[in-house]
């Protein structure tokens, strides 16, 4: 319907002939439909913009495939073990990192996660591949629901899973059994992480490889504006990440 | 492992990305598969599983030339009997849920890691080779007592 000043407005008509006794008449509805127009608009854009990042997800999920089938190949010319290692560490974060889009991808919240699922899918995913094949290692995890945002899931994985892994590398060596102590607590919007092992502790000769991945913690700890530090937790020594929700 | 061992299963890799087509190549070679193949298109994987008879097709979802992994598993499974595993970048529940109407071995997500591989596909090969048994001893019954369904 175009209107007296200028422009246009959508509408929809609908007529139909009524039969009377003195013959017959049109019977005519025009209805003004911009805001049905309008709202059809918005919910084919946000189904374009979440098809889109279903699209980046996916992409960047199997561009970490390649990443890691690089390194992969490239260290399956190494011979020596422990260079070998190193590889394959890369690769286990590469799989951290990559959990996130999974579950970005996955649950179809692109803004943010739930760490505490994270935690739980990203220990049953580390634990069973990198415990040693000769120890039985049980996890004991309890979580708050906490959201993070996606800016921050990224270096919070990356501290989570470095933590479980020095665990995992360092706390049982020649042990049948042992145990991770992992707590996801909030307190208003203050946020701490805790990882523990009930192992010895890293022998004087594994300083090399503890002090990288404390590296790293800190790092990664300083980019979330958080706060790193030594505490004990049910009796267990262990590392605490605090940061702040706002 | 004697000198008279059968040959190692195939595998066939159905994978659009060069690079991990290469790795899971590589790896599957180290574990003592035999690779019979890898293409990145559905018209040249159900080719090659027809010629080759793979004991397992590890099958990504989405293929080169906008193909379809879970149809192009239907379409082998219609002509060959074959372990589908299934490893690729999609975890949602929709694309799941039309994977798992194929029945898989297995289904492994990206990025995939060798020790969950060789799981999956060693699961494979040998829940793939029971069943094959057991509809072998169907069909031997049902030739003998012409009672039991095949």
């Amino acid at each position: 319907v175009l209107l007296p000043g200028g422009g246009a407005l959508p509408a929809e008509l609908v007529a139909w002939q009524v039969a009377t006794a003195r013959g017959s008449a049109t019977c005519a509805f025009l209805r003004d439909i911009g805001d049905r127009k309008q709202l059809e608009e918005q919910q084919r854009l946000r189904f374009q913009s979440e098809t889109l990042l279903k699209e980046v997800h996916h992409r960047i999920k199997n561009n970490m495939q390649v990443i890691s089938s690089l390194l992969s190949i490239e260290s399956s010319k190494l011979d020596d073990e422990r260079q070998r290692s190193v590889f394959l560490e890369c690769r286990e974060r590469i799989r951290a990192m990559s959990l996130i889009h999974d579950r970005l991808y996955s649950t179809g919240s692109y803004e943010q996660i739930d760490f505490a699922d994270y935690l739980r899918e990203m220990l049953a995913l580390i634990v069973s591949s990198n415990r040693p094949a000769a120890t039985e290692v049980t996890v004991d995890l309890a979580a708050d629901h906490v959201r993070v945002p996606v800016e921050r899931a990224v270096p919070l994985s990356l501290i989570a899973s470095e933590l479980v892994l020095n665990s995992l590398k360092h706390g049982f060596l020649d042990r049948d059994r042992g145990r991770i102590l992992v707590r996801l607590e909030r307190t208003g919007h203050e946020c701490e992480l805790f990882v523990a092992d009930d192992g010895p502790g890293p022998a004087p000769g594994d300083a090399d490889g503890r002090g990288t991945g404390l590296q790293l913690i800190d790092s990664l700890t300083r980019q979330i504006r958080g706060v790193s530090s030594f505490a004990t937790r049910d009796g267990l020594p262990g590392v605490s990440i605090r940061w702040s929700e706002r | 492992m004697t000198t008279t061992a059968e040959p190692m299963p195939g595998v066939l890799i159905v994978e659009d990305e060069a690079i991990t087509a290469l790795d899971l190549a590589t790896e599957l070679a180290g574990m003592g598969y035999h690779v019979c193949g890898v293409v990145d298109t559905p018209e040249a994987a159900v080719g090659a599983a027809m010629r080759e008879r793979p004991a397992v097709v590890l099958m990504d979802i989405r293929l080169a030339n906008g193909g379809d992994g879970i149809e192009t598993a239907q379409r082998i499974c219609g002509h060959h009997d074959t372990a589908i595993v299934f490893l690729t970048a999609h975890s949602d529940e929709a694309t799941l849920a039309r994977a798992l109407a194929v029945s898989p071995f297995g289904y492994l997500i990206k990025p995939f890691r060798a020790r969950d591989l060789k799981v999956a596909i060693d699961l494979a090969v040998t829940k793939h080779s029971h069943d094959a048994a057991a509809v072998q001893s169907l069909r031997a019954l049902a030739a003998t007592d012409g009672l039991t369904l095949e």
